[in-house]
């Protein structure tokens, strides 16, 4: 292990839309390389109301909800509006060709080392598919939040083995720990019964060959820009962003709340929690990585107080859903709650984009 | 004392329960999975100095709400002159600055008040620490992390008839009491 690099990894800057680009960061910043997260991390806020509503071959809501944790729901939903958010997220991350994941082995669950080992010896740490369920124990000594549920995707870095100790070392940036585990707990973890598939993959980054703080200005510019369209379109689907979009959402609120109670029942605050997820986590995201590159660009040090007041407002809405479920309260009853939130999270929305506006100018 | 100082009761707007006993710790939620620990509070309805103004401790008891978890709730006050507001509570997930609005005999006032985390060990908003905890009850049982309930306070227009708190709208945001301070004159 590369204990040096592995020291400058920053506690709680969590740079990503889910566990997966999460733990890319977590590579590119031991690499030195976290402005490149500038080409994945955006501000953008998707919406069209049919598009949002559109679930694919979905099963019973019930048939999604934890068996451990009636609040949590169990990987995907079949959300046609996820499925758009990552071709999005991807075709922006291509077009800048910095880096790429590879997959260095896909297939079946695999008791052994090998492909592990392989990679590890050269200090190349693997992005894996694993179930954290098995690491629960090692995980809640560094993160106290840690809820114990099984997952059937989620991903995370495996940086060292150290077969003499029988022990490895894992960064998983979405739960914000490094952790040393037993190799035993790893492996329950890679061939869990929950997990639908087995992956390692690499992240290879291509170098820019000039100084970091020219890297920062040149990324930034070209997300800013995209950041200030006002419309994306996906597969042929167009979607309206930002203020535009939070504008439709709040006019479409209660329609939204009445047609997710049709479709999933008591368990529509979580899956409302789970459509928005990658919305949520991204304002968080691009607020964690905007006061990583503010110390670069000190015009962004104005706005870090009101991303931070942002995102938190973002994540009510998440704690909304919760209460409502345990609560038991229909969450069409808690429309004019979301709609104040959402009114909120507009009124400093008008403020960003402002401010992000005037420093795409500078740049 | 007591003249200097208005009490409020709140039981009537309690609509959550976030104190449980050793005995029975999944009484109670504060956020989602964890609850004060009722053996760490002075008495039921007792009334307490903290940092020399006095609050009624809300009901530890099992079943019973014992906080305000905001939601625009309107507070009715013996209509009077006063000072400073002062607040008992405490924010999860998160900390938050939210507006409360003062309605006076004749205007309304907004006022945005902060309340930290209650597991951070330090303030955000400039609070003084009520009530230190050494664990929290979790759904498990589990003692998990250290918390704090905090003392808030905010001087307001001394010089009007308050008449009632119009308190913000976040499911985050805490009250456990609130004590108003009358001016000196």
């Amino acid at each position: 292990m590369n204990n040096k690099k592995l020291e400058k990894v920053i506690p709680n800057l969590k740079v990503g839309n889910g566990c997966m680009l999460m733990n890319v960061s977590g590579i590119l910043e031991y690499e030195n390389y976290l402005s490149y997260s500038l080409t994945y991390s955006t501000f953008d806020f998707l919406y069209d109301f049919d598009h949002l509503t559109t679930f694919l071959n979905p099963k019973r809501p019930e048939e999604y909800i934890s068996k451990d944790n009636e609040l949590f729901i169990v990987g995907g939903i079949d959300s046609l509006y996820h499925e758009d958010y990552e071709i999005y997220t991807r075709n922006h991350c291509q077009q800048y060709n910095l880096f790429q994941g590879v997959r260095v082995y896909e297939g079946e669950k695999r008791q052994n080392l090998e492909v592990e080992i392989e990679y590890i010896q050269k200090d190349i740490p693997l992005i894996f598919c694993c179930d954290q369920y098995y690491l629960y124990e090692y995980y809640k000594k560094k993160n106290s939040a840690m809820n114990l549920d099984h997952s059937s995707s989620h991903s995370a870095v495996l940086v060292d083995i150290d077969l003499d100790n029988k022990q490895c070392t894992i960064m998983d940036k979405f739960y914000d720990v490094i952790v040393e585990v037993p190799l035993k707990a790893y492996i329950e973890a890679k061939t869990s019964d929950h997990l639908r598939r087995s992956y390692f993959a690499q992240v290879i980054i291509q170098r820019m060959d000039i100084p970091e703080n020219e890297r920062i200005r040149l990324l930034l510019k070209k997300n800013l820009n995209q950041t200030l369209e006002e419309t994306a379109t996906i597969e042929g689907r167009t979607y309206m962003k930002n203020l535009k979009g939070l504008e439709m959402l709040i006019k479409d609120l209660p329609k939204f709340f009445k047609l997710m109670s049709e479709l999933k029942g008591k368990y529509a605050p979580q899956f409302t929690t789970k459509l928005l997820s990658p919305m949520i986590l991204e304002k968080v995201s691009f607020k964690n990585l905007m006061s990583y590159v503010s110390k670069t660009i000190i015009e962004l040090q104005k706005i870090n107080e009101l991303l931070n007041n942002l995102s938190t407002t973002w994540m009510l809405v998440d704690k909304l859903c919760d209460k409502c479920f345990l609560k038991k309260h229909h969450i069409v009853d808690y429309t004019d709650r979301f709609a104040t939130i959402f009114k909120n999270i507009y009124e400093m929305e008008c403020q960003v984009i402002e401010t992000l506006a005037s420093v795409e100018k500078l740049l | 004392m007591k003249d200097k100082f208005i009490i409020l009761d709140l039981q009537p707007y309690f609509n959550a329960d976030a104190i449980s006993s050793n005995d029975n710790r999944i009484d109670g939620m504060f956020g989602l999975l964890t609850s004060f620990p009722a053996e760490e509070l002075p008495e039921s309805k007792a009334i307490v100095t903290v940092n020399e103004v006095p609050f009624m401790i809300p009901p530890k008891e099992d079943g019973i709400n014992n906080n305000i978890e905001c939601y625009s709730e309107l507070i009715e006050v013996p209509e009077g002159k006063y000072c400073r507001l002062h607040i008992l509570g405490g924010c999860d997930n998160g900390s938050f600055e939210e507006k409360f609005t003062l309605i006076y005999s004749e205007t309304e006032e907004q006022y945005k008040i902060g309340l930290s985390n209650t597991t951070l060990m330090r303030s955000m908003f400039k609070e003084q620490s009520a009530f230190k905890f050494t664990h929290l009850h979790a759904k498990d049982g589990e003692h998990i992390v250290k918390s704090t309930i905090w003392h808030q306070s905010q001087n307001i227009e001394s010089w009007r008839y308050l008449q009632k708190i119009k308190l913000p709208d976040n499911p985050c945001y805490h009250i456990f009491a609130i004590t108003l301070e009358r001016n000196d004159r």
